[in-house]
């Protein structure tokens, strides 16, 4: 079954595409979990919830945007980070409940903050973008970011220690 | 902590803080996420780049040197994933292996010849059953890794892969003459074209399973360990190129010490106008052997090589027998000598047509005699020919401009040889005895072939270059001269 089928059962509320788009992308649903969440049982359990999202959300997912992998992508992670949030040791925990909700001005930094950063991210090479969004974006450790490009883990942290040097050079100390 | 550690901390959060909202990534972000597709391109670039031998410049020699290394990361990064995907690894390793050898061997003179030798043929067999396996395996890998994305199994293009592989085995053996035409090329660019589809119908279904494999960590990164495997490659050609560089030549030193004999016979034919320079490089038994000769016939020709030599050629026939005989007996010396030294010190080849005047009982030549000289450190030494014969050439369709040569008559009297570097005064000569019918002249012919660049490859001698083809002409690796020995005795 291809993209626009599951797409389409999805929509329509047919059982056939929550099977279709778990047997699909699950694979890459667990694999955008997997470096986020250490604990096996908190893994299934985001896994199962993406799935709950997907179909309640369906309706929000806008071509026009992105392509959906890169929908699915976001819903993913951001439901791993959530849960992984949730993980923090307590006194962690207690900072992030009495941290008050962003305001429409905080929104508009958090914003501006990253239009700055993927203005710098864009000026690196097609390596080095590969590497960041791997580290930041998806959370993965320096050893499965060096197994899967083909790179020693000594080679990988070096790398992204350049990058992290250019970036910092490129944004300034005040972007911290 | 250090402050430094904690300032990368702080930049480190800064960074994961800005990526923490929940727009979505950009589509570079999701490709990124998906290591089996690097792995995957690699692995089918290789075999495409590997499958068909491109016969244009050095690319039948580069692109197969990018697809093994291309196999060989795919496969490594792949090789965790499955036991399938282990053994393509294994096998791929193997045709590297052979790969690597072939192309060294490509740099030894002969090397070509040598790849008919069982063992060498058995690499071969070993090296194509690794092809069919890994195919083979390729498929199979890529089934599991389909059922473990809970698709249906089985990768039909990686059997159509195998199936045509399978086939072109099968006709290099049962067709190893083969050569081509043009339903044969029509017959191998459908094939290509097949496999490129085969090839991207495999990359696709891989892609489209969104699988995300299992990489196997590595101790060298790929960068370097592309380098080491083109370090070896290269110290292979390295070694071969200075083994190899020259023809085993044995110089000896040689005093040239004349008998009284042949004293007194070499200033009668200096008489007749032999250069004291020639004759001081001839043997004493060919001296004594041209003794009363009535006339002599010299001419001298130059010519600058490619490389910067200066070549003299000194071309010498004597008269044995009086006037009026029904055949003249005659002796030929053609004498040649680096009178500038060229740059290059390869092989070099001389050439005599054996038939020049074009009919067979015009002439009729004795053995062919000769040796080569040259000076080192204030000594003369001498050494043979490193081989010195009549071979037979292809035949007169070759050779248009020598169309009254027919192939049974196309042959040739061919001297090998290298020079030493080192030395200076580097010459030579060919000394056979003529007889000649009457009314008849003598048309000796013959080149001098000279390899004018040290970046040959694959490396061939220059009389094997010549035999294989006529591409040395007007190609500046070899520098070739004709000279002719033309009178009526």
């Amino acid at each position: 079954m291809d993209e626009r089928e599951i797409i389409a059962l999805l929509r329509a509320h047919d059982e056939a595409g929550a099977e279709a788009l778990a047997r699909r992308y699950g694979p890459l649903m667990r694999y955008l979990i997997a470096p986020i969440l250490s604990d096996e049982r908190d893994r299934e359990e985001c896994f199962n919830d993406v799935l709950l999202r997907v179909w309640e959300k369906i309706g929000l997912y806008d071509e026009e945007r992105g392509s959906f992998t890169a929908w699915l992508t976001a819903l993913t992670r951001n439901a791993a980070l959530t849960r992984a949030r949730r993980r923090l040791p307590a006194e962690d925990a207690l900072e992030e409940e009495v941290s008050p909700d962003p305001t429409p001005e905080d929104m508009l930094i958090a914003a501006e903050r990253r239009r700055i950063l993927l203005d710098a991210v864009a000026s690196l090479t097609r390596e080095e973008r590969a590497l960041f969004w791997r580290k930041y974006y998806y959370r993965q450790s320096t050893e499965q970011i060096a197994a899967e490009t083909g790179l020693t883990v000594r080679a990988a942290e070096g790398r992204l220690y350049r990058i992290r040097k250019k970036l910092r050079g490129m944004l300034g100390g005040e972007f911290v | 902590m250090t402050d430094r550690n904690r300032t990368d901390d702080r930049f480190d959060e800064a960074l994961l803080a800005s990526l923490s909202d929940s727009a979505l990534p950009p589509e570079e972000a999701v490709r990124a996420a998906n290591p089996s597709r690097r792995a995957a391109r690699l692995v089918l670039i290789g075999l495409a780049l590997c499958s068909v031998m491109w016969n244009i410049g050095w690319l039948p020699y580069l692109l197969p040197v990018v697809g093994h290394l291309c196999s060989l990361l795919g496969f490594r990064a792949l090789s965790r994933e499955n036991g399938w995907f282990r053994a393509a690894y294994g096998c791929a390793w193997v045709r590297a292996a052979y790969g690597w050898a072939w192309l060294i061997l490509l740099n030894v003179p002969g090397g070509e010849e040598w790849a008919d030798a069982y063992p060498w043929k058995a690499f071969v067999w070993l090296s194509a059953a690794a092809l069919l396996f890994e195919v083979f395996s390729l498929g199979r890998g890529l089934s599991a890794v389909r059922h473990a994305a809970g698709l249906e199994a089985g990768v039909p293009a990686s059997y159509g892969l195998l199936v045509w592989y399978a086939v072109i085995i099968a006709a290099s053996v049962i067709f190893p003459d083969f050569t081509g035409g043009i339903p044969a090329l029509i017959i191998l660019l459908g094939s290509y074209l097949m496999i490129l589809r085969a090839l991207f119908r495999t990359v696709k279904e891989f892609e489209e399973t969104e699988y995300a494999i299992r990489s196997a960590p590595v101790r060298v990164s790929d960068g370097p360990f592309a380098v080491l495997m083109l370090a070896v490659l290269l110290a292979g050609l390295v070694a071969t190129g200075i083994a190899f560089a020259r023809l085993p030549m044995d110089w000896l030193p040689d005093d040239g010490t004349r008998s009284a004999d042949a004293t007194s016979a070499a200033s009668e034919l200096e008489e007749l106008g032999v250069p004291r320079a020639v004759l001081e490089d001839l043997t004493n038994e060919e001296i004594l052997a041209c003794r009363g000769a009535s006339r002599a016939v010299v001419k001298v020709y130059e010519n600058r090589s490619e490389d910067g030599g200066l070549l003299r050629f000194t071309n010498i026939g004597l008269r044995m027998s009086d006037e009026g005989e029904e055949t003249t007996e005659c002796y030929v010396i053609l004498h040649f000598a680096w009178v500038e030294t060229p740059r290059v010190c390869g092989t070099d080849c001389f050439h005599l047509w054996e038939y020049a005047n074009g009919r067979v009982e015009v002439c009729s030549r004795g053995e062919v005699n000769g040796r080569l000289l040259c000076d080192r450190d204030g000594t003369r030494c001498t050494a043979d020919y490193a081989s010195l014969g009549r071979r037979m050439l292809f035949g007169g369709a070759m050779f248009p401009f020598f169309n009254t040569v027919s192939s049974e008559e196309g042959a040739e009297i061919v001297g090998e040889f290298s020079f030493d570097g080192r030395c200076g005064r580097m010459r030579g000569y060919v000394f056979y005895p003529l007889t000649v019918s009457e009314g008849w002249y003598v048309n000796e012919q013959y080149n001098y072939t000279h390899q004018a660049s040290r970046l040959l490859y694959p490396r061939r001698t220059t009389a094997e270059m010549q035999r294989v083809s006529s591409a040395w002409m007007g190609d500046r690796t070899f520098w070739s001269s004709a000279s002719a020995l033309q009178f009526s005795p």
